[in-house]
């Protein structure tokens, strides 16, 4: 799939964040197209959930970050989301008490109009938005194929079916950038097949520019356009798949302890 | 000026006592991880045994204190293993701290119940050693009373240290205190140190109750364990980090609660003294969440 | 379980949806979900217009309208607590407010019905919200002990503003109760004069009623959605675009309101307020009430609030029969009956907490899928018999 050309989506420029001395991040710049599906690479520790921590609005870097032309910096992250930035959380940010349904409403939080007093009385503007929020969260449920666990309490769901939940709580917020991060942790082989499947599938259905964090190497290289590649909060590579395969830093990072390199 | 210097040792005293009731409940929070009030009940019930043995049946002062130390220390290890055990078992995670408090406050309704069903609503007198008896010093005039609570509380507090820095059993709930996992990963008993714990807790507990009691005039009434709650604000002013910050929180409440009683004009009304701990409380969480001198470890909880 | 989806965009041109969808969405969004609901709800609606007025007994209509005042505290509690997973103490606070700004407006400035339960319910609103800045920096027991903090500040405030309160002797209450062409407060249907308690009563059922639908309605909708889910994990409700300042002030500011009606209807009930009886163990009072009927439920808390309510009248009729009770009069060992509700609350918590920490909804709800069970399995029995 071809990146489209115009201003880039996002813009990250000259990011630098320090936690307690150590540098987690610094200078890191980069840019990613509409439509694209950019990738970013690190061994760990690299920095890479830090960038997205950043991104989302966890943490307040230096240096700027723009969202289709919207700088980012400073924001919180709830006033990030509404621009329409979705991510995925490594460790799952699942409500377990709540069914997949009820996850995937509070995932189209932002895109539900209301006001208090229409709650209240549950007539007009209320009614009607969560009428189309519940149409969109089920025809996401049915394009990840979760529709045997709709009403199900999302605390008892096998491991690899939350992966696939907490996908979609990001799609039913129907954002203009979604961010993965590790979506194939923990999954084998299968599972990981299965999950890239609809991770592409909702790209081409929905048109979303994707950005995703994995250490799975080759499958990053497979899927993205372009990626990036962290070491120690530092860019040592961009560009498309074969550059980055035939980047020496980034095969010293990943493989530096073979080489009896710096590790 | 005497009158200041009054006013402040006997804010003194009384922040001592709430300092060891903040002491105790911190105790117990910090070696078992939940916040359990029913020392409470402790401080209710420990001055009305003494009363019981020393008054009722005539047994010196300091036997009666021991009877009850023992008594209470029983019943609170008991208390803990059949109620609030199982009851943190069951609700669980999130659920069993608020759990376990609110089941404390029900016990602890049950038993200012329970104290005036076996000795009556009218307020008791402990016929204590102090007495009215009074030491002057200078043009300032100062209770027995208050000095031996002092004294007292110091004394504890050495234990206490002593008990937590350079005793086996200290170390062991030290490093209960600051990740159980990790203790118990290192062949520390949790029940022990909690077993402990407990004792220490009651200890601490029964003598702010008996002193608390001695109050001139008949201090033993039913609604002590409410002058107990009067110990928060102290442990969130202190931050609960350590026994010295309890401590000092309560002595600075206790400070702040007299002063403002004996220099408020009669327009602030009744009750200003003990209003202003609470607010001061909230003053403080506004400006500095973790207390005084926390590390805000109280915030886990 | 391969499906082959249609390469169309499916934002601005939807395929033809399944029917299921629509069916489902229907079934989700119902505010009742079964027969027996619907029943129950229209049940409710004819039983506070009816039973009020053939009701006599003063003992009845004094449990009732306590149940349903006191039920309306509870729903706070439960919105503040059960749903939101705030610890509080705090209620009686809110509650006291609601009965004082009660009596300022609708008895000492005369304003109508629907404006002192108003003013009751925004006082009581906002000073829930002015909490929200203490309780975001708190958790756990810290929060707790800032909202014990409320009641005591709340007593202090209360005890020496004596034009407000009446100080330590209270201050009668004396509202109007009219509301339009009805006057609850002296209500003459068909000719006959009904009492006042009569009237107090029905005004508490509906409104209790109203405050339940209410409570329903913001829970189903995208806030309480938030609200829930904070529960389970705040920083993902947070990145999904929810503000937690405004997440909290809601939950806040209907546990406020809630309470302040309570108040406001309190001082209705009884017609005289005493800062007295706002204190810790009323708070403690209306937690009991919300774990006993169910937390997290619509109902939960009012069926608590009647049960909790009808204890002491239970103990005081039967003091004789029960055993460890004595007669104020008596000597001797014995619990006074007004202090054994206090035990006895203390008792259904930890059995509640411990046993059915569900609640009696809770509770009725196994029941009923219990029920079901046999009777579906009776029912196939008897179908492969036959």
């Amino acid at each position: 799939m071809t990146a489209s050309t115009g201003t880039p989506l996002l813009e990250v420029s000259e990011v630098g964040i320090d936690f307690g001395g150590v540098r987690a991040l610094s200078d890191v710049s980069f840019t990613v197209d509409r439509g694209e599906f950019f990738g970013i690479l690190g061994p760990n520790g690299a920095g890479k959930s830090t960038l997205f921590n950043v991104i989302t609005g966890l943490f307040r870097p230096t240096g700027s970050i723009k969202l289709d032309g919207v700088e980012l910096v400073g924001r919180k992250p709830w006033h990030i989301a509404k621009f329409g930035l979705a991510r995925t959380l490594q460790n799952l940010g699942l409500f377990d008490s709540l069914d997949v349904v009820d996850n995937l409403l509070v995932g189209r939080h932002v895109r539900i109009r209301s006001n208090g007093f229409s709650d209240i009385v549950r007539f007009g503007i209320t009614h009607n938005e969560e009428k189309k929020a519940r149409r969109r969260v089920h025809e996401i449920i049915d394009l990840l194929d979760l529709g045997d666990y709709r009403h199900t309490d999302v605390g008892s769901l096998p491991y690899g079916v939350r992966k696939r939940v907490e996908l979609g709580k990001a799609l039913a917020q129907d954002p203009i950038l979604l961010m993965l991060d590790e979506p194939v942790a923990g999954m084998n082989r299968e599972e990981t097949e299965r999950l890239v499947h609809y991770i592409t599938t909702a790209q081409e259905e929905l048109g979303l520019t994707i950005v995703m964090i994995e250490h799975d190497v080759s499958m990053v290289l497979e899927l993205a356009d372009r990626t990036l590649a962290l070491d120690f909060g530092r860019v040592i590579g961009m560009g498309d798949s074969d550059e980055i395969r035939q980047n020496q830093a980034v095969i010293e990072a990943y493989l530096g302890v073979q080489e009896g390199g710096a590790a | 000026m005497s009158d200041f210097i009054q006013l402040l040792v006997s804010g003194v005293a009384l922040g001592c006592l709430y300092g060891l009731v903040a002491l105790s409940f911190v105790i117990v929070l910090r070696a078992t991880g939940v916040f359990n009030i029913l020392q409470g009940g402790v401080v209710l019930f420990a001055p009305y045994l003494v009363y019981a043995f020393h008054v009722q049946k005539g047994l010196p002062f300091v036997v009666a204190l021991l009877i009850a130390i023992v008594i209470c220390m029983a019943a609170a290890l008991l208390i803990d293993r059949a109620v609030f055990r199982p009851i943190a078992r069951r609700a669980g995670g999130h659920g069993q701290f608020f759990a376990v408090l609110m089941v404390a406050m029900g016990l602890l309704t049950a038993s200012e119940a329970v104290v005036i069903a076996i000795w009556g609503s009218q307020p008791l007198s402990m016929d204590d050693p102090w007495g009215l008896a009074k030491v002057s010093v200078g043009s300032v005039s100062l209770t027995d009373r208050d000095l031996s609570v002092i004294g007292i509380t110091l004394v504890l507090l050495a234990a206490f240290w002593y008990l937590l820095q350079r005793t086996t059993i200290g170390v062991a709930m030290r490093a209960v205190a600051s990740d159980q996992e990790a203790a118990r990963v290192q062949g520390i008993n949790p029940a022990v140190v909690s077993g402990v714990a407990w004792v220490c807790a009651t200890v601490a507990a029964v003598l702010a109750g008996v002193m608390l009691g001695t109050e001139v005039g008949g201090g033993i009434n039913s609604t002590i364990d409410q002058v107990s709650f009067l110990a928060l604000p102290a442990l969130i002013i202190g931050g609960g980090g350590s026994v010295f910050g309890c401590v000092a929180g309560g002595v600075l409440l206790g400070i702040l609660q007299t002063l403002a009683a004996g220099y408020a004009p009669s327009s602030f009304g009744a009750g200003f003294g003990e209003f202003v701990p609470w607010v001061a409380m909230i003053l403080l969480l506004v400006v500095r969440p973790s207390g005084l001198f926390g590390s805000g470890e109280l915030r886990r909880a | 379980m391969d499906t082959t989806v249609a390469p169309v965009d499916m934002v601005s041109n939807p395929p033809a949806k399944k029917p299921d969808h629509d069916r489902m969405i229907r079934q989700e969004m119902r505010l009742t979900r079964s027969w027996w609901s619907r029943i129950a709800i229209l049940a409710y609606v004819v039983a506070a217009l009816v039973i009020p007025l053939e009701l006599t007994d003063s003992l009845w209509l004094s449990l009732l309208t306590s149940g349903a005042v006191y039920g309306m505290g509870a729903l706070g509690i439960n919105v503040l607590n059960g749903y939101a997973g705030h610890a509080s103490l705090g209620q009686a606070f809110f509650v006291s407010a609601g009965a004082f700004v009660a009596v300022q407006t609708g008895d000492k400035w005369g304003w109508p019905l629907p404006l002192w339960l108003l003013a009751a319910a925004v006082v009581g609103g906002a000073l829930g919200a002015l909490v929200v800045p203490l309780a975001m920096r708190l958790r756990g027991i810290y929060e707790i002990i800032l909202t014990l903090g409320l009641v005591y500040i709340g007593t202090y405030i209360f005890t020496n503003w004596t034009s407000l309160t009446g100080g330590s002797t209270g201050v009668p209450a004396q509202m109007k109760l009219s509301l339009g062409f009805i006057d609850f407060g002296h209500m003459i249907i068909g000719g006959e004069l009904y009492t006042y308690e009569q009237g107090v009563l029905m005004l508490s059922m509906l409104l209790v009623g109203l405050c339940v639908l209410i409570v329903c309605n913001v829970m189903r909708s995208r806030t309480g959605r938030a609200i829930v889910a904070s529960r389970d994990g705040a920083l993902a409700v947070e990145i999904l675009g929810a503000s937690p300042t405004r997440t909290k002030l809601a939950t806040y500011v209907m546990s406020g309101a809630l309470a302040g009606l309570c108040g406001a209807m309190l001082a209705a009930q009884l017609q005289y307020v005493n800062e007295d009886q706002f204190n810790l163990q009323l708070s403690v009072q209306f937690i009991v009430m919300m774990i006993v009927g169910g937390a997290a439920t619509a109902w939960g808390p009012v069926i608590g609030a009647l049960i909790v309510s009808a204890l002491p009248l239970y103990i005081t009729t039967y003091a004789s029969d029960i055993p460890f009770v004595k007669q104020p009069t008596d000597s001797g060992f014995g619990i006074m009956p007004g202090q054994l509700s206090l035990v006895v609350y203390g008792l259904l918590l930890a059995v509640f907490l411990v046993l059915q920490p569900s609640g009696l909804v809770g509770l009725a709800k196994s029941v009923s899928a219990l029920v079901g069970r046999v009777v579906r399995r009776s029912r196939s029995a008897a179908a492969s018999e036959g």
